[in-house]
């Protein structure tokens, strides 16, 4: 005998022969994205250009990860160029920071350049299931 | 006595189960969970820009700069995980942030957060000082909240 344990989303008729992934709270045969680590950094000053930031890690292999920073102007950035600042009256074309995470079997890597003045930041990491 | 919920992949006998990957769902993590997801066009009044370069014609044409900024707002109060696409055409899309820049131009389209807000952030130059060039984005808000 063949079991299964689908939850779908409050009004959602779970015999409906029509649904999608998304009107499922819990679908077995579907996997979950399950979080294995959140950490959270502080006040992390960028005085080189660029400074990385590393934080070491036990999976043994580079994990799925993601990557958030807070900038100086308070909006929090995804990775990648031009992360700061989001507001056009200082920023100075192409030569704004960039937030690059990166990630190999032992550590994960923070780099910020630095442009201009030192700048504090704050970071926030998910670590997700399966090697990348 | 610690009670946990665990449910593995149909072909996986769940005492046999090695990796958190052989598990459809597990109690002992926690997951990301929907809260919102849309589409946003951000409209950029070209008449509106704010600054302006004469080039070198004819190598390299006028530029006028336009920075529009839209929002949306979450309402959770604190910042959530969320992710943010930039559609370059009619079928492709890619993560933000997204930063070209060729010969004067650039175009420059992100998403950024705070508890209360996503903001949608376009920045180009265009050769035009009228008309409106419509930037389209992709979100997704997660009920997660990030810890920032």
């Amino acid at each position: 005998m063949t079991f299964t344990l689908d939850l779908t989303k409050k009004g959602v008729d779970v015999f409906d022969g029509g649904l999608t992934p998304n009107d499922y709270l819990l679908k077995l045969n579907l996997n979950t994205f399950k979080i294995l680590a959140k950490l959270n950094y502080f006040d992390l000053t960028v005085s080189g250009n660029p400074t990385t930031f590393t934080q070491s890690h036990s999976f043994g292999y580079a994990p799925n990860f993601y990557a958030f920073c807070r900038f100086p102007d308070g909006k929090v950035a995804m990775a990648g160029p031009l992360s700061f600042p989001y507001d056009r009256d200082t920023r100075v074309l192409f030569t704004g920071p960039s937030f690059t995470p990166e990630v190999d079997s032992s550590n994960f890597y923070f780099i910020l350049d630095k442009p201009g003045a030192n700048y504090n930041v704050d970071i926030a990491l998910y670590v997700f299931e399966v090697e990348l | 006595m610690t009670f946990i919920i665990a449910l593995t992949k149909p072909t996986i006998d769940i005492f046999d189960a090695e990796s958190v990957d052989d598990f459809d769902f597990h109690s002992a993590y926690d997951t990301l969970k929907y809260e919102a997801q849309g589409l946003k066009t951000v409209v950029t009044d070209q008449a509106d820009y704010y600054d302006y370069d004469p080039g070198y014609p004819p190598i390299i044409p006028p530029r006028y700069y336009h920075y529009t900024v839209d929002t949306i707002e979450h309402g959770l109060e604190y910042i959530p995980y969320f992710a943010g696409y930039f559609h370059l055409s009619g079928t492709i899309a890619c993560q933000c942030p997204w930063a070209f820049g060729d010969a004067g131009f650039f175009g420059y389209q992100s998403v950024f957060a705070d508890d209360i807000y996503l903001y949608f952030v376009t920045h180009f130059t265009s050769t035009s000082n009228s008309g409106n060039v419509e930037s389209d984005f992709s979100y997704r808000i997660f009920k997660n909240d990030i810890g920032l």
